[in-house]
C-alpha cells in the first residue's frame, strides 16, 4: 500500500520547504539599501509612478509601503523603520505631535469632490442636488476620516441638510470604499477626494461642489479625527522624512525630487490639487496662531490687510502642534501661540528672531448656563460628579496654564482625575463640549468664555490664585520676510490690534 | 471495529423522504448560493483583466511568494502541529486544560491583534536581538519571514487543533500494543498513531494552509504591503480594490482560488487516502 | 518457565496485590475471575503496559520485572484484537519481525508456518476491515507468536466470539500452543472455556489471586465462597460443625444433620456436589438421609437437575435416565449425603 511512505515524503517535503525558506534567501531583509516610504490614503498611484521615475534616474531602490494612513502611523511608531512618509495634512499633525518627523514637503492638496457614475445619469449639478428624493449617498465615516468630518460643516451651510442626510445609505472608513460602491452602481452618489475619483475615472465622473458651501480657511476649523485643528479648505498632502531614518539625506533627496514641479506634475497627472503655500504668489506671511486667538486674529489680519495690502496667511492650532510643525517644515513668518511659554521653546531651538506682548490670557471656570452644579471655586472641581474636561497639557496653551493654576493652589489631583472626562488639544473644543452639555465645567480663557456668553457661564478665578498668562507675536528667525513680519507684529500689538483684542474681550493688562 | 474507519456510512434504503428532501434541500441552498457568488466575481471581471493579471510582473511576483510563503507556512504548521497535537491528545499534566485553550487563542484573535503584537514583539529587548546584527540577526519585520510569521501565528491552531482531534481518534492501546510486538514509543508513534492521524492531519493542514493564504490585515501591518517584495496575492485585491480596479481584484481573486483548487487536488493525491473527489 | 512472585501494582485507582504464580514451559494456564478483578490488569503488567510496585516477573531466569514491554519476549493478543487498521492482514502478522528490522518480504518466508499452521494464507492481503471475528483473532494470535515469545498473553481470545465458533477457536488455540510447546496465560470469565482448553487454572477476585489449580480441583475443592460462586457451584450452605471422634465431624444445617470424614469445629460454610447426591424414595440404611421436597426437574441433556426443598435448596444432578415416573412434584423423597460429596470452605 505503501501510504505510509508517501505521507513521509509529503512531510519530509514540506519540512525542507520550511527550512529553506525561513533560513535562506526568503528571510532576507528588504533590501538595506532601498529608501522605506510609508504612502497613505489615495497618493499611492502617484507616488508609484514618481518611485519609479527615481529609481531608474538615480538607481536608489525605494520600497513603498501602502495602508491607511493611520496604521502607516502606527507601523512607524513602534517599528522604528523607514524613512518617508506621504500623507494628508491630519496625519503628518499627528506625525509631529508624536515627535516623528524631521522635515515636510509640501507636494499636493485633495479637494472634496461629488462621485457620480459615468455619464452623471442623476444629473447631479452640486451639493444641493444630494437632497433629491431617492439619491442614494454613501459617506465617508464622521470619526475615522478626515473628509467625513468636513462634511456637516458643508451641509450646514446648504438649506437642505436633513434631506441630504435622510439619503445617507452607508458611512465607510476609507473614501475609496464609497467610490467603489457608487462605481459598482449600488449608490448614486459620494462624496470623496477628487484624487480618489480620478483613480477610477473610466467608471466614475467627478461633480464640483460649489465654492459657497466649501469650508473657509477663516471661519470652519474643524477638528480633525486624529489631532489638532486643520483648515479644511486645502488639505495638503505632504511629504515627510522621519527621525528614525537612518539615510536622511538619501530621503530628503527623494522629498525634494516629490516636491519639485515634475513630482507636482505627477500629482497633477493624478487628479491632485496644487499645494498653495506661503512662498507663492504676491509672498504673504505665514502666521502660526493658537487657536484660542482665532477670533481677534483674523479679524486684525483682515485689518492689517486692509492698511497694508499684505495677506497673511494663518495656521491655527495647539500652540504645541504649531512648534512641532514650524520645526519641521522650517518655513513661515510670525508665531503668536497661546502661552508665552511655547515662544521660550521656540528660542531655545533658535527659532525665534524678535517678540512682542499682544494681550493677556486670563483663566476663568466656564460652566453651564445657570451654574447647575454651583461651581464657585477651584476647589469645586473636585467635588464628585462633576465632568471635568481640561486641555491637554502637552498640546495647548491653556492646558499648560491649567496645570499652573491646579499646582498654585495645591488641588487634589486625584480628584481632579476622577473628574476627568474630556481632555482636548485647542481651547475651543472645551467650549463647545460646555455648550452641549457633555462637561459640567472647565477652565478656559476669559475670551472665550465671553464667546460662548449666550450658552455658558464664567464663573472668575481671583487674582491672587490665578495664572494670568501674556501672549506674545514673535518674528521667525527663519522668515524670508522679516521687515514685513515685524511691521504685523507691531500693528498686533500697537493700539488698532489691542482695540480688536478688547472688542472680542480680550484682557490687555493684566488685572491686579 | 469492523466499521469504516473514517466513521462515515451512507444510509441504506429509500432515497426520498422528508429527512433527506430537508437535509439535501439545506445542501442544495448553500452551494448554489456560493455557485452565485462566484458567477457574480466573474461576471464583474472579464478577460482583459484577468490577461493584465497574469502578464503583471508585480501580481505574478506576489502570486509566487503567495504560494512559496503559505507553502513554508504549511511545512511548519505540520511541524508543529504533529507534535503538540500528540502531547494534547495523549499527556495529561498540569496546566493542560489552560495549555488547550491558548492553543486555541489565535482562533479568535483579531488578525489585526497580531499584526500589532508582532510589531510591539520586535521592539521589546527580546525582539531586538532576534533581529539585531548582534544578536540572531534574523529580520522578519517587513520581510517574507515575516509573512510566513504571520501566516503561521493565525494558521497553526487550525492545524493542532485537527492534529488533536485525529490523535485523539487513535486508540492509545494501538500504540501500547505496539510495544508489546518489538516497537519503542517513537517507533509506536510512527509506525501506528501517525499513519492511523494522518487523515486527520492532512484536513487540519488544508484548513491551516487555507487560512494562511487568506491572512491579509497582519500582514499589511507587519510585513508592510510593498510591491514585489511582500505583497502577497490578498494585499494584491486590497491594492487593487484601493484604487478602485475591482474587476483586477476579482480576477486576482480567482487566480487565488486556481491555485487553492490545484493545490488541494496536489495534497490528496501526495497524501493518498479517501480521494478528493469523494467515493 | 514463569515466575510472578508477590506482584502488586496500582492501575488507576485500582490495586492487584501480591500475585505469585508458577507457570511450566508448554503449560496452559487459564485465569479465571469476574468483571473488575484485575485479570486484564495483572495481563497488562505481566506485558510491562503497567509498572509494577513490587514483587518480581522472571521469565526463563531472566528477571523482566523492569524490562521495557518490547525487551521481554512476551506475546500478547487483547481482548479486542486492536489488528492495525491501516495495514493488511500481512503486515500486521510481520509486524514485530519489521520492527526487528527483517524486511517484509524476509518475514512473510519466517512466518509462512505460522501462516499455514492457522491457515490466514487466504487473509493475507485482505485489510483487517471486514475480517470475521475468528480471523480478526486468528490474526491477532499470528501477530503475537511471530517472534517466538516465550510467553504468551491471550486476554479474552474468544469473549467476543459466537458459540459455536468458540469451540472451535478454543480448539484452534489448544492446538497451537500444543505445536509451539508456549506457555500460555488465557483469560476469561467462563468455567466452560477453562474446562475446554487448560491444563490448570487460577482464580482472581479483587485483585488476588485467591486459588490455582486444575479445573477439577477448583470444582471439587474451591477454597473459598468466592470461588465457589465464581465456578456456580451450587449447594452453597451454612452450618455448625462438631468434631467427633476418628477424624470424623458432624455438621447441623438447617435443622438437618450430617456426617463428613473430616475435621471442624464452629460455624463453616460448605459446599455439597450436587452430581454425588442421590435421590431415592426411601433412604439408604446408614447414610446421612435428609427429607425433601421435589420442586421441580429439569433435563439438561447430559443430566437432569433436581432442585428440592428441606428448609434449605438442595440441588443434586443425577442421570437423565433415571428419571421416571417414580418421581412426583411435590412428594418428599431422601437424599443421601455421602462424605465426600461434602467440602468445606475455608473462611
Amino acid at each position: 500500500m505503501g501510504n505510509g511512505k508517501c505521507f513521509g515524503h509529503l512531510a519530509g517535503c514540506l519540512l525542507a520547504v520550511a527550512i529553506a525558506s525561513s533560513l535562506c534567501g526568503c528571510g532576507k531583509p528588504a533590501d538595506e539599501a532601498a529608501l522605506r516610504c510609508y504612502v497613505g490614503g489615495t497618493m499611492r498611484p502617484a507616488m508609484q509612478e514618481l518611485i519609479d521615475i527615481y529609481e531608474k534616474e538615480t538607481g536608489q531602490a525605494i520600497d513603498l509601503d501602502y495602508g491607511d494612513s493611520g496604521s502607516c502611523l502606527v507601523k512607524i511608531e513602534t517599528t522604528g523603520k523607514g524613512d518617508l512618509y506621504v500623507a494628508h495634512d491630519p496625519f503628518l499633525n499627528a506625525l509631529n505631535v508624536k515627535n516623528l518627523s524631521r522635515q515636510g514637503w509640501a507636494v499636493a492638496a485633495v479637494t472634496p469632490m461629488i462621485a457620480v457614475p459615468k455619464g452623471n445619469p442623476k444629473n447631479i449639478r452640486g451639493l444641493e442636488d444630494l437632497a433629491r428624493e431617492g439619491t442614494k449617498l454613501g459617506l465617508t465615516d464622521e470619526t475615522y476620516n478626515t473628509l467625513g468630518h468636513i462634511l456637516p460643516v458643508m451641509f450646514k451651510k446648504t438649506a437642505v441638510q436633513a434631506k441630504i442626510e435622510k439619503n445617507i445609505r452607508t458611512r465607510t472608513r476609507m473614501g475609496g470604499e464609497v467610490a467603489n460602491n457608487v462605481s459598482l452602481g449600488h449608490l448614486d452618489a459620494a462624496i470623496v477626494w477628487n484624487a480618489v475619483i480620478h483613480v477610477r475615472r473610466d467608471k466614475l465622473d467627478a461633480i464640483p461642489i460649489e465654492n459657497r458651501f466649501r469650508p473657509d480657511s477663516k471661519v470652519d476649523v474643524v477638528t480633525s479625527p486624529t489631532f489638532g485643528e486643520v483648515d479644511m479648505s486645502n488639505i495638503r498632502v505632504t511629504i515627510a522624512t522621519l527621525k528614525c531614518s537612518k539615510r536622511p539625506k538619501a530621503a530628503a533627496k527623494f522629498a525634494e525630487f516629490v516636491s519639485s514641479p515634475r513630482g507636482r506634475a505627477v500629482f497633477a497627472k493624478h487628479g491632485f490639487s496644487p499645494a498653495r503655500s506661503g512662498q507663492q504668489a504676491g509672498t504673504p506671511l505665514l502666521l502660526y496662531c493658537g487657536a484660542g486667538i482665532r477670533p481677534p486674529a483674523a479679524e486684525i489680519i483682515e485689518a492689517f490687510n486692509a492698511e497694508t495690502g499684505v495677506t497673511v496667511e494663518v495656521d491655527y492650532s495647539g500652540g504645541g502642534v504649531l512648534l512641532s510643525r514650524m520645526k519641521l517644515s522650517g518655513r513661515g513668518d510670525l508665531y503668536m501661540p497661546g502661552d508665552v511659554e511655547y515662544i521660550e521653546q521656540a528660542k531655545e531651538l533658535g527659532m525665534i528672531a524678535s517678540q512682542k506682548s499682544a494681550c493677556c490670557f486670563v483663566p476663568v471656570i466656564l460652566v453651564q448656563k445657570g451654574n447647575p452644579k454651583g461651581i464657585k471655586t477651584l476647589q469645586d472641581l473636585t467635588r464628585p460628579g462633576i465632568r471635568l474636561g481640561r486641555g491637554n497639557p502637552d498640546a495647548c496653551a491653556i492646558g499648560k496654564n491649567c496645570e499652573r493654576v491646579f499646582k498654585k493652589n495645591k488641588i487634589d489631583r486625584d480628584a481632579l482625575r476622577k473628574n476627568l472626562v474630556f481632555q482636548s488639544v485647542t481651547v475651543n473644543e472645551l467650549g463647545v463640549q460646555i455648550k452641549t452639555g457633555q462637561l459640567d465645567a472647565t477652565i478656559v480663557w476669559d475670551a472665550i468664555a465671553a464667546y460662548y456668553s449666550r450658552e455658558a457661564e464664567a464663573v472668575a478665578i481671583p487674582p491672587e490664585q490665578n495664572e494670568i498668562s501674556p501672549v506674545g507675536i514673535a518674528v521667525l528667525s527663519f522668515s524670508k520676510n522679516k521687515e514685513l513680519s515685524r511691521r504685523f507684529a507691531a500693528f498686533v500689538a500697537g493700539e488698532k490690534g489691542k482695540a480688536i483684542f478688547r472688542k472680542h474681550n480680550y484682557t490687555i493688562d493684566i488685572p491686579r | 471495529m469492523t466499521d469504516d474507519s473514517n466513521g462515515a456510512t451512507a444510509i441504506a434504503g429509500p432515497r426520498v423522504n422528508l429527512l433527506s428532501v430537508v437535509t439535501i434541500g439545506f445542501m442544495a441552498v448553500f452551494i448554489i448560493g456560493v455557485l452565485v457568488l462566484l458567477l457574480t466575481g466573474l461576471s464583474y471581471t472579464d478577460y482583459q483583466s484577468i490577461a493584465e493579471v497574469l502578464g503583471s510582473k508585480p501580481i505574478r511576483a506576489a502570486f509566487r511568494l503567495s504560494a512559496v510563503t503559505s507553502a513554508a507556512t504549511l511545512g511548519l504548521v505540520v511541524v508543529f502541529a504533529v507534535p503538540v497535537g500528540y502531547a494534547l491528545s495523549r499527556y495529561r499534566f498540569p496546566g493542560h486544560v489552560v495549555a488547550d485553550t491558548i492553543v486555541d487563542l489565535p482562533i479568535v484573535l483579531p488578525p489585526l491583534v497580531i499584526g500589532v503584537s508582532l510589531l510591539g514583539f520586535f521592539k521589546t529587548p527580546l525582539g531586538q536581538f532576534i533581529e539585531s546584527p548582534r544578536g540572531l540577526n534574523l529580520q522578519f519585520v517587513y520581510t517574507t519571514r515575516g509573512i510566513i510569521l504571520c501566516q503561521f501565528l493565525v494558521s497553526a491552531s487550525y492545524g493542532i487543533r485537527a492534529a488533536k482531534a485525529a490523535f485523539d481518534g487513535v486508540d492509545r492501546r494501538l500504540e501500547d500494543l505496539a510495544l508489546t510486538l518489538g516497537c519503542t514509543r517513537m517507533q509506536a508513534f510512527r509506525k501506528v498513531a501517525l499513519p492511523l492521524a494522518r487523515n486527520g492531519i492532512v484536513a487540519g493542514a488544508i484548513m491551516a494552509w487555507a487560512r494562511a493564504v487568506g491572512v491579509f490585515g497582519p500582514l499589511m501591518i507587519f510585513a508592510g504591503a510593498v510591491r514585489m517584495k511582500t505583497e502577497v496575492m490578498p494585499t494584491t485585491i486590497f491594492l487593487e480594490l484601493s484604487i478602485g480596479r475591482v474587476e483586477v481584484a476579482i480576477a486576482v481573486a480567482i487566480a487565488m482560488l486556481t491555485m487553492a483548487a490545484i493545490a488541494l487536488i496536489l495534497i490528496h493525491s501526495l497524501a493518498p487516502g479517501r480521494r478528493w473527489w469523494g467515493v | 518457565m514463569i515466575k510472578v512472585d508477590g506482584l502488586t501494582f496500582h492501575a488507576g485507582g485500582f490495586r492487584v496485590r501480591e500475585v505469585s504464580l508458577d507457570i511450566a514451559k508448554g503449560e496452559y494456564f487459564v485465569l479465571l475471575g469476574p468483571n473488575g478483578s484485575g485479570k486484564t490488569l495483572l495481563i497488562k503488567c505481566l506485558c510491562g503496559l503497567i509498572r509494577s510496585a513490587a514483587g518480581s516477573i522472571v521469565i526463563d531466569g531472566e528477571d523482566v520485572t523492569h524490562l521495557k514491554p518490547r525487551l521481554r519476549n512476551i506475546g500478547y493478543v487483547p481482548q479486542d484484537y486492536r489488528l492495525f487498521p491501516h495495514m493488511d492482514v500481512a503486515r500486521n502478522v510481520t509486524f514485530a519481525l519489521r520492527m526487528h528490522g527483517m524486511s517484509h518480504r524476509h518475514a512473510l518466508e519466517e512466518i509462512a508456518p505460522l501462516v499455514e499452521m492457522l491457515r490466514l494464507r487466504p487473509l493475507l492481503d485482505r485489510s483487517p476491515i471486514g475480517l470475521s471475528g475468528g480471523e480478526h483473532q486468528k490474526v491477532a494470535l499470528a501477530r503475537a507468536l511471530a517472534l517466538r515469545p516465550k510467553l504468551l498473553l491471550l486476554d479474552e481470545p474468544v469473549s467476543a466470539l459466537d458459540d459455536p465458533t468458540r469451540r472451535d477457536v478454543c480448539a484452534e488455540l489448544r492446538r497451537v500452543q500444543r505445536e509451539f510447546q508456549i506457555a500460555t496465560i488465557h483469560v476469561c470469565h467462563s468455567f466452560e472455556e477453562a474446562v475446554m482448553v487448560s491444563d490448570r487454572a487460577g482464580v482472581m477476585f479483587n485483585g488476588r489471586l485467591v486459588q490455582t489449580g486444575t479445573v477439577h480441583t477448583l470444582l471439587r475443592q474451591p477454597s473459598n465462597e468466592t470461588v465457589a460462586r465464581l465456578l456456580h457451584v451450587e449447594n452453597i450452605f451454612s452450618g455448625r460443625a462438631t468434631h467427633l471422634d476418628g477424624g470424623n465431624s458432624r455438621i447441623d444445617f438447617a435443622g438437618h444433620r450430617i456426617t463428613i470424614s473430616q475435621r471442624c469445629e464452629g460455624d463453616i460454610r460448605f459446599v455439597v456436589r450436587p452430581e454425588l447426591l442421590r435421590v431415592s424414595p426411601q433412604g439408604a440404611a446408614g447414610a446421612d438421609c435428609i427429607q425433601a421436597e421435589l420442586l421441580r426437574i429439569d433435563d439438561l441433556g447430559s443430566y437432569a437437575r433436581r432442585e428440592l426443598e428441606a428448609g434449605v435448596r438442595i440441588v443434586a444432578y443425577t442421570n437423565p435416565d433415571t428419571i421416571s415416573r417414580r418421581f412426583q412434584m411435590g412428594r418428599r423423597y431422601a437424599v443421601e449425603f455421602p462424605p465426600d460429596a461434602i467440602h468445606v470452605l475455608s473462611e
